[in-house]
């Protein structure tokens, strides 16, 4: 037994248990693993990288690091409309190692959206969200969670990028609350709820600023627990070797049928428990390790102050809303003699039919449970097409408005030169 | 059929009342309590100066985000934030004038407006032709003061884009 074994053992087990009450109990006993599922319910598959690539942890680490930068900034950050800029400045130029604290908090912004999308990826292709054959287990609810903590990483991610008071932010939630204005009938109404005035200003960026602190953090702590607690309660991940086989196998066996487990036998599951331990620590200091590597090498800069006379020429958002910027752009549609803003249209009704979408899903998958936790289940095909072309076509836009979109929204070929604007 | 006693019916009747009638209040009190009483913005009517200090074509006033547009003797002011999500809008001085037609009308003009954040451009009067900006920029009422005769716009009150103001 190594030295990392032994402060392993240390960290997460007081002793080894050999019978089963008393595996319960270790596991009781320690805090942290009321986060694993308990002991006799998980396989060894639910654990294997090659399985669930350990995104859920990494975006759960990426989260606990921006809390610690995040509560950092403020202590800095002054969330008024005059100073906002300005301290944002000096927390970058000013403060010793400010210029770190706020580039790890950007980059794991960054980084949590790309987990997150990944995890959802992967939660689709392998049809995690599927009842299976298990019967406690309700994987839409989890899935429907996912959904929500998607739509709040997203929602923290703008209300973040507002905070700086620099141009990027301010004709970002200019045009966010443009939006919500386009929407017929009831968006006056709620752009002036949401601005408290007519104009952007300093009620509008204590409301967010309050948002981005408290209440969109605290929701995401809440779910973030039950998504961890419902996945727990299902008996790990929704894996193939993990599905009980009641009615295949073990039909009329009595008893032990609802026990069984395919391929496994029953005492060989909490042996893995303090490997799984290890794994979640080490994939946690990777990714911090990744993380702070990244905001070394990648300096985040700081735009000009807001000017609410002119915006930048091109305006474009950060580069996960792009896809949005490039659909309200193109979206503006004549129905008779009508013209309906594609601010509405792209900014709207497409997210939120793609959203539905997403969270319909599971009640209309027709394939077998023995389609649950596999990768890439042939009866699942179709789905799994339809989901990639539409995630392929959200990243080639990204791409597309990234590259070659320039001043005026005119679209020029990546190596072109850009004429001179004002 | 099922019966309902009338006192049951009143303690029931009473008790969504009386709590239904809190929690509306508070939901009221809440929502309201968004809304401020006053809001420290510039107002909607105000003075822009004399119609002498004003250049032939656009005059851009970034305070107000309006154009007060000149020709000759004739004021006319348009809105500055584009219909689409509310970018600002710069005018481009065409090199040399070109006659559209705008709903109907051949009209001759020297210069355009465009937005840099979605690519809409408006023609001189404040109609969009490319672009998804939906509805042509605003035009406000010009007025005149009698007391120090300023020239006077109004956000609030919406003009026919035809409609000038002659000094």
């Amino acid at each position: 037994m190594g030295i990392w074994n032994r402060l392993s053992n240390k960290i997460v087990f007081s002793w080894d248990p050999v019978e089963a009450l008393q595996k319960k109990d270790a596991i009781d006993r320690v805090f942290w693993m009321h986060f694993i599922p308990t002991d006799n319910d998980v396989s060894r598959e639910s654990f294997s990288i090659r399985y669930s690539l350990y995104l859920g942890t990494m975006a759960a680490v990426i989260f606990t690091i921006l809390c610690a930068t995040g509560l950092l900034q403020m202590l800095r950050y002054v969330p008024s409309v005059e100073r906002a800029y300005w301290s944002v400045k000096d927390l970058q130029f000013i403060f010793p190692f400010g210029w770190f604290i706020r580039d790890l908090h950007r980059i794991s912004a960054y980084l949590l959206i790309v987990f997150v999308v990944l995890h959802l990826c992967r939660a689709f292709y392998t049809g995690a969200f599927k009842k299976g054959r298990r019967k406690k287990t309700n994987g839409w609810i989890n899935w429907m969670t996912g959904i929500m903590l998607l739509v709040l990483t997203l929602a923290m991610a703008f209300t973040g990028y507002v905070l700086p008071w620099d141009q990027v932010g301010y004709w970002g939630a200019n045009i966010g609350t443009n939006i919500i204005k386009s929407i017929p009938i009831i968006g006056d109404w709620l752009k002036y709820f949401v601005l408290g005035g007519n104009e952007l200003g300093q009620n509008f960026l204590i409301r967010i600023y309050a948002l981005h602190v408290l209440l969109l953090p605290l929701l995401m702590v809440l779910f973030i627990s039950y998504h961890f607690w419902r996945n727990r309660t299902d008996g790990g991940m929704a894996c193939e070797d993990n599905i009980e086989t009641d009615q295949d196998q073990n039909q009329g066996q009595g008893n032990n049928a609802i026990h069984a487990f395919s391929g496994l036998e029953k005492d060989e599951t909490l042996k893995y428990t303090p490997m799984f331990l290890k794994r979640l620590i080490w994939v946690s200091l990777a990714t911090t390790a990744f993380a702070i590597l990244l905001t070394l090498f990648v300096s985040i800069p700081l735009n000009a102050p807001a000017n609410p006379v002119m915006a930048e020429n091109p305006a474009k958002a950060p580069w996960f809303l792009l896809w949005l910027q490039e659909l309200v752009a193109s979206t503006t549609i004549s129905v008779g003699q009508y013209r309906i803003n594609g601010g509405f249209v792209g900014g709207v009704v497409v997210p939120g039919l793609l959203l539905t979408w997403l969270a319909w899903v599971p009640f209309f998958d027709n394939s077998p449970s023995s389609a649950t936790g596999v990768w890439f289940h042939r009866s699942r095909l179709r789905q799994n097409i339809i989901f990639s072309v539409i995630l392929l076509a959200i990243i080639g836009l990204i791409f597309f408005t990234y590259f070659c979109r320039g001043p005026n929204w005119v679209f020029y070929w990546p190596w072109e030169v850009w004429p001179e604007v004002h | 059929m099922k019966t309902i006693k009338r006192r049951n019916f009143l303690k029931i009747f009473a008790f969504i009342g009386i709590f239904g009638g809190i929690a509306c209040q508070a939901a009221y009190a809440l929502v309201k309590s968004f809304f401020p009483k006053a809001r420290y913005e510039p107002p909607q009517r105000f003075k822009v100066g004399s119609a002498h200090q004003f250049t032939d074509g656009p005059n851009f006033l970034a305070k107000h985000r309006i154009f007060v547009i000149k020709e000759g003797n004739k004021f006319h002011a348009l809105s500055s934030i584009c219909t689409h999500l509310g970018c600002n809008v710069t005018f481009n001085k065409l090199s040399k004038a070109k006659k559209v037609i705008v709903r109907g009308k051949e009209i001759e003009e020297k210069f355009e407006f465009h937005c840099a954040c979605h690519g809409s451009k408006f023609y001189g009067d404040g109609t969009p032709y490319t672009g998804p900006a939906p509805t042509p920029l605003p035009a406000y009422e010009v007025s005149v003061s009698a007391v120090d005769r300023q020239l006077i716009v109004d956000k609030s009150i919406e003009v026919d884009s035809s409609q000038r103001f002659t000094v």
